[in-house]
């Protein structure tokens, strides 16, 4: 028996060691392709963008699309509103990032350690709370925010979008957190109690260090939902107070004419930090994510 | 209120015996849980509320310079009756859970398949996972504009264009035109539009599984590499197949961490909003795109309400059966 699977393992192993170079190839290819092409859109001309057949190979490539996004700044140009968008995105996310991290990680820590009544079914309601789509929410926030609450002049600001952001990601900060906390032993807060460190100094010099992956994992996670938001900005925010990059690229499509070549660039742009953050973090992002939720 | 009876020691009042269950330890816990609760209240469960009563009245909302106001009539569960007898109502609700079943598929047999792939050790793996993650970094709206010029309808579109090339289509095809599929075989186009299927869903599905299927298939790798070793040993020199081992030892291990990405997908699914409103306006309805299109482009708040808060509870109720499965695997 033995014997047989070794002598049918040998056997196949050159085949199925070309399927799997064979199904990683497509898979690169598969993951390549758009990226290339969206690069390559970046780089054309708008006659190059609708010319049949397309140039799949860049030639005389020009930067001028993303030129346009840092030159000729005057109110509305295409620069003005652009810098407004970056900026707009990197205040908000930064900004519900951390808010998140705060208030997520103090109660998730609560959850795990106190013994209040129904922390159980609160821990369920902030979960079931981030499964709610946002669409359910929009109505109410405009509504309110125009009316009952217009004399706060919450509307277009860029507040009004961190307020709302951070409720977004908070159930999924709380029960990822929750998880960490119930990991470490409570022996280790203990100990620096008797030590004669305060609850709050324990928090913060025992347990905070030691959950560290999970917050840089759930931040992580936290300002990417949030530089991702459309919807938001779509209803809340149409104006160069509030609008964030999404909503930018979104305002790019012209009604007429589809400058896919600026849309290109713009988008570029917008894609880079995420993807910078997620070559060099998609590790911790992973492990944070399954750390947390997935008791070992 | 003391008890007057002297024997008996002094029951503390009902505000004492509060004030000494919030003092001291658990001071701090209230104290740190409050800013999360108030956040919870006030954006999530009375904004909710509020989709609730703006849904049993038809309201309308008038903004004259930056200030609105609210009015509208209690008409009861009239909106609610509008939208259940609409046939639009239903396409929909069609579409949704079409577009949700099928992603939640691909996304658990692919990123799965993907797993499976990436998890035996080679060459410049680094490399390549860094590059299959990248997808998944891209905003969604930069995607969905992306896979627009993709699934554009003229020859010159990124796909039409390869596949005229090659000859594998005659005529540039309307790859977002909701449009059936297999119109050559009747019963088979019949049966698919009768669940919602169509060239637009599915093209727009096969550009957001582009970008989410590499932290399935993460996640999912990750729970893999969480499995001992000597688990497939053992079942090798038992005689195990391949298939069996798959079965019996990968599947269930990975069970918490695909629950995670249900979870994660699931609350992104019912939001999907994004690309198929920057891809298709209003032209491929789901319920989401129906509530916003009933309340900020008809002025229908009352409708909208209503169908946002259908919506809403579709969600708690998926929500529900999700978490408690959680938390049933957390107790073992």
């Amino acid at each position: 028996m033995n014997m047989m699977t070794t002598r049918r393992a040998r056997r196949h192993a050159q085949p199925t060691a070309i399927v799997r170079v064979i199904l990683l190839t497509l898979l690169l290819v598969w993951t390549l392709t758009p990226l290339y092409f969206l690069v390559l859109t970046s780089l054309k001309s708008y006659v190059g963008t609708i010319a049949y057949p397309q140039s799949w190979v860049p030639t005389g490539g020009s930067l001028a699309n993303y030129a346009l996004m840092f030159q000729n700044f005057s109110a509305d140009s295409v620069s003005y509103r652009f810098f407004y968008a970056m900026r707009n995105s990197l205040i908000a996310s930064t900004v519900t990032t951390i808010l998140n991290l705060v208030v997520g990680s103090a109660a998730a820590y609560v959850l795990a350690r106190s013994r209040i009544r129904g922390k159980n079914i609160l821990t369920m309601a902030f979960l079931a709370s981030n499964l709610l789509p946002t669409v359910s929410l929009i109505i109410p926030f405009y509504v309110l925010t125009v009316s009952y609450l217009g004399g706060l002049h919450l509307y277009d600001t860029n507040t009004l979008l961190i307020i709302l952001y951070t409720s977004f990601s908070l159930g999924l900060v709380i029960w990822i957190m929750r998880g960490y906390f119930d990991s470490i032993p409570i022996e280790l807060e203990e100990a620096a109690r008797v030590d004669g460190a305060s609850r709050m100094i324990s928090l913060l010099r025992v347990i905070m260090p030691l959950a560290v992956p999970g917050l840089i994992a759930t931040g992580l996670l936290t300002f990417l939902t949030s530089w991702d938001n459309f919807i938001l900005p779509l209803v809340l925010g149409p104006d160069q107070s509030a609008y964030n990059l999404p909503f930018f690229i979104y305002s790019l499509n012209g009604q007429y004419l589809h400058l896919n070549n600026e849309v290109a660039a713009g988008g570029v742009l917008a894609a880079l930090p995420p993807v910078l953050i997620i070559l060099f973090f998609g590790k911790y992002i992973v492990s944070g994510l399954t750390a947390g939720s997935v008791k070992g | 209120m003391a008890n007057p009876e002297l024997s008996q020691p002094p029951r503390p009042s009902l505000m004492r015996r509060y004030f000494r269950r919030v003092s001291g330890e658990n001071a701090w816990f209230v104290l740190l849980l409050i800013p999360a609760v108030v956040i919870l209240l006030g954006v999530i469960v009375i904004p909710m509320l509020w989709t609730l009563k703006m849904s049993l009245a038809n309201t309308s909302v008038s903004v004259v310079g930056g200030r609105g106001s609210v009015g509208g009539q209690f008409v009861g569960w009239r909106n609610y009756i509008f939208l259940l007898t609409d046939p639009q109502f239903w396409v929909a609700l069609r579409e949704t859970l079409y577009f949700w079943i099928v992603s939640i598929g691909i996304e658990v047999t692919l990123g799965i398949g993907m797993a499976l792939l990436l998890n035996r050790p080679f060459r410049g793996f680094w490399l390549v996972r860094a590059v299959i993650f990248i997808p998944w970094a891209i905003p969604t709206v930069v995607n969905a504009t992306l896979w627009g010029m993709i699934f554009n309808g003229n020859n010159y579109g990124a796909l039409n264009d390869l596949l005229l090339r090659w000859h594998w289509i005659a005529a540039p095809v309307v790859w977002l035109n909701p449009s059936p599929l297999f119109a050559r075989i009747p019963w088979l186009s019949h049966a698919l539009s009768a669940i919602g299927s169509n060239l637009a869903i599915n093209a727009i599905i096969v550009g957001d599984e582009w970008k989410t299927l590499p932290l399935v298939a993460f996640l999912v790798l990750a729970g893999l590499q969480m499995i001992p070793q000597d688990f497939y040993e053992a079942a090798r020199i038992e005689g195990a197949s391949a298939w069996t081992q798959f079965n019996k030892i990968t599947l269930p291990l990975i069970g918490p961490v695909l629950s995670v990405v249900l979870i994660l997908r699931t609350m992104q699914l019912l939001r999907a909003f994004t690309i198929l409103f920057t891809l298709e306006g209003y032209g491929l309805p789901v319920l989401s795109i129906g509530a916003y299109q009933q309340a900020f482009s008809f002025g229908n708040f009352g409708i909208g309400s209503a169908e946002a808060f259908i919506i809403g509870v579709m969600a708690l109720v998926i929500a529900y059966f999700y978490v408690r499965k959680l938390y049933r695997e957390e107790m073992q």
